[in-house]
């Protein structure tokens, strides 16, 4: 009798398990990615979509994860559910149609350097300009906003332009100044071409010595793109480099990227959700550096893929998807293998 | 979960049941039970026996299914791999109609990928990647209940249980090592990805077993189906290689969900003599639902399913010890291995509280 009342309780078992299962399950609904979708390139010109053209010098992505390019000879587009939104001398008061770098601003604005100075467009749509009268050009080559919100611009022979919020200040006149960067601890990084240049983020100062050259075992002194990655490493990259150099702590290492070719000129680097690092360069494709080897992305590797081998800009946009700009072919999206 | 309700209803007024119904069991002769054929036994067992099975299976993973059910003979690409699966297994019948089970596994297999040479103008790199899974499994909880009669021609079970996620299924360092270095940038990279077993979230399995006997034939068929209890949470490595060719090493964290599951058997049996028993089976296995968080994205698990066709035998070797036998030929299937396998299991019967 004991027995049976024992195997009961104990029989009851199952149905308590169960009732266990079902009070414990905590599932929440996402919006889930197709696998299918991962490892996949997909490529946006003016012949297939509203591009507005197929030189994409510049591409970065706004605070509401928008993207926005830069189309040489014919504007500015913002891509937005699907759909490129163009702005150009026709339907806007930007500067010019010859863009060449864009930044956008924690408040929503845009930054657009152009080959004829610096247009601004707000979050709420007004346009405003800058253009230094004392130069008798302004070509901007690249632009960085740096975490105190202080706005960094290079420019090709004009050195750089400071704004700390009350007017732009000129240094480094009669340089070019091709890349700008902003490490961990708020210094400020300029790539020329007479090597790095390394300024406090809060102390500006015109000394012509650079913090790093050939002499401390560059490959070059004309420095193209700079990263600082997630793990605090700087990478440049150089114009016609055999290597690219990594500043990795005091240790500076080059490593090799090139395939089949002797130099390269590496015109954007950018580290995606993985932690590999990407190169955009000039006849070498894109290449991916995993950390131990580096993978060449070239059209014979991926023909009707990869576009063509010029690359010049790169971003990442917020699932993950690194955006690559070409010289001639507009932009492609690659979505990253799951591995 | 309120659709659920009742069925849980029902699953409580079953579970009492066999209570209810049971009568005092009379003496009976451990001999005939311990050496009772298969087409006579019932779905669990007597009250008071225990088993202890011991498996090994021995899988050979040469060819796998895409994700359009096309077969990739495995060996073709020189990817073949091996693997080994230790199974331990306790039951014990509380009663005629109610047993309790507890089991776990150890496994271990390596899988290599095709050697890759990168080659460029300064560099020479040779890649072998070897991943190897290994390590206890989760430890498996069930209650069989089969119907309150004694059985003779028909019988029915359900089972209800959970895996408790025992294993430390976090994936380990991995391993890599550099070799053959001729020159600065010459030299081979052998990658070690050391992953381990395990859920790392608890499963509930919930199963129903039908089973039919004409004389010496007997026809049986089960239903299982596991779905995780919540989300779980793992860890990737990534690599990279200093200049004095040494690996650094780094983890992520990444969430996921497991795919809920389903699995079909059907087996028709042959009672040949009273202590040789064979058996053809069929086995559907499916799975869908769950994700994986890959790079702060979550993406939909792919959906697997394998057919197997399981041919094999029962052998009563003396009245505590019988040896199972089942050989696995993959028939289709689609995002998954389909192993041939040999699974071998020794049964051990006892009464040890039976006076």
């Amino acid at each position: 009798m004991k027995n049976i009342k024992m195997a009961k309780y104990i029989s009851l078992i199952p149905g308590l398990l169960f009732l266990f299962c079902i009070s414990g399950c905590k599932k929440t609904e996402y919006n889930l990615l197709d696998p299918e979708s991962a490892g996949k390139w997909y490529s946006y010109n003016a012949e297939n979509s509203s591009l507005p053209g197929n030189s994409v010098y510049g591409i970065t992505k706004d605070g509401t994860n928008n993207l926005w390019v830069t189309c040489y000879g014919n504007g500015v587009a913002e891509y937005q559910n699907g759909v490129w939104k163009s702005y150009n001398l026709s339907n806007s008061n930007i500067l010019s149609n010859y863009t060449t770098a864009i930044e956008t601003t924690s408040s929503g604005d845009v930054l657009i350097g152009t080959g004829n100075g610096l247009s601004y467009m707000t979050s709420a749509g007004a346009w405003y300009y800058y253009r230094d009268a004392s130069v008798s050009y302004m070509n901007i080559n690249t632009i960085k906003i740096a975490s105190t919100g202080a706005i960094w611009i290079g420019t090709e022979g004009q050195g750089y332009y400071y704004f700390g919020g009350s007017g732009f200040e000129h240094y480094m006149s009669g340089i070019n100044v091709n890349a700008i960067a902003e490490d961990g601890n708020g210094n400020i990084l300029l790539g020329t071409d007479n090597g790095l240049y390394k300024y406090s983020g809060t102390q500006l100062s015109t000394s012509s010595v650079p913090y790093l050259t050939i002499s401390d075992g560059l490959p070059s002194n004309e420095i193209t793109s700079l990263l600082v990655d997630s793990k605090a490493r700087l990478w440049m990259g150089f114009y016609y480099g055999k290597t690219v150099s990594c500043l990795e702590g005091s240790q500076l290492h080059q490593i090799s990227l090139m395939d089949g070719a002797d130099s390269t000129i590496v015109w954007d680097i950018k580290e995606d959700k993985k932690g590999d690092i990407w190169f955009a360069t000039s006849r070498n494709g894109l290449i991916r550096y995993d950390g131990v080897v580096s993978h060449s992305y070239k059209t014979y590797n991926y023909p009707g893929e990869i576009p063509e081998n010029n690359f010049a800009s790169i971003c990442e946009d917020k699932d993950g998807n690194m955006w690559f700009g070409t010289f001639n072919s507009g932009i492609i999206k690659y979505t990253l293998p799951l591995e | 979960m309120k659709n659920k309700i009742p069925f849980l209803i029902m699953m409580l007024i079953l579970s009492s049941l066999p209570v209810i119904s049971q009568k005092s069991s009379e003496p009976r002769d451990e001999f005939t039970l311990l050496t009772m054929p298969y087409n006579q036994r019932p779905l669990s067992l007597y009250k008071g026996q225990l088993e202890v099975n011991a498996g090994y299976k021995f899988a050979v993973r040469s060819r796998t299914y895409d994700s359009n059910g096309d077969l990739i003979l495995l060996k073709d690409e020189g990817t073949a791999s091996v693997y080994h699966y230790y199974l331990l297994e306790l039951k014990y019948g509380i009663t005629d109609f109610l047993e309790l089970t507890a089991e776990t596994y150890y496994s271990k297999h390596g899988i290599r990928s095709v050697t890759t040479e990168y080659y460029s103008l300064s560099d020479n790199i040779t890649v072998n990647t070897l991943s190897t899974i290994k390590g206890m499994g989760d430890l498996l909880l069930y209650g069989t209940l089969r119907l309150p009669i004694d059985f003779k021609w028909v019988d029915f079970g359900i089972r209800g249980g959970m895996y408790l996620p025992t294993a430390d299924n976090k994936t380990s360092q991995p391993t890599n090592t550099v070799t053959n270095i001729t020159a600065a940038n010459t030299f081979t990279v052998n990658y070690q990805f050391n992953e381990k077993n395990g859920y790392g979230v608890p499963v509930y399995l919930l199963s129903s077993d039908l089973k039919f006997t004409f004389s010496k034939i007997s026809l049986e068929t089960d239903f299982t189906f596991k779905d995780p209890v919540k989300e779980g949470q793992n860890i990737r490595w990534d690599q990279s290689l200093t200049a004095n060719k040494t690996f650094t090493y780094s983890n992520n964290s990444y969430q996921y969900l497991l795919s809920r599951s389903f699995e079909i058997n059907a087996a028709l049996h042959f009672q040949a003599t009273g202590w040789f028993n064979i058996k053809l089976s069929s086995d559907y296995m499916k799975s869908s639902g769950g994700w994986t968080e890959y790079y702060g994205s979550k993406y939909k698990n792919p959906e697997t399913n394998l057919f197997v066709l399981e041919p094999g035998c029962e052998i009563q070797v003396s009245p505590a010890l019988t040896i199972y036998e089942v050989t696995g030929f993959p028939l289709a299937g689609k995002n998954m291995d389909g192993p041939f396998y040999l699974f071998i299991t020794a049964s051990i019967n006892m009464f040890p509280f039976f006076k």
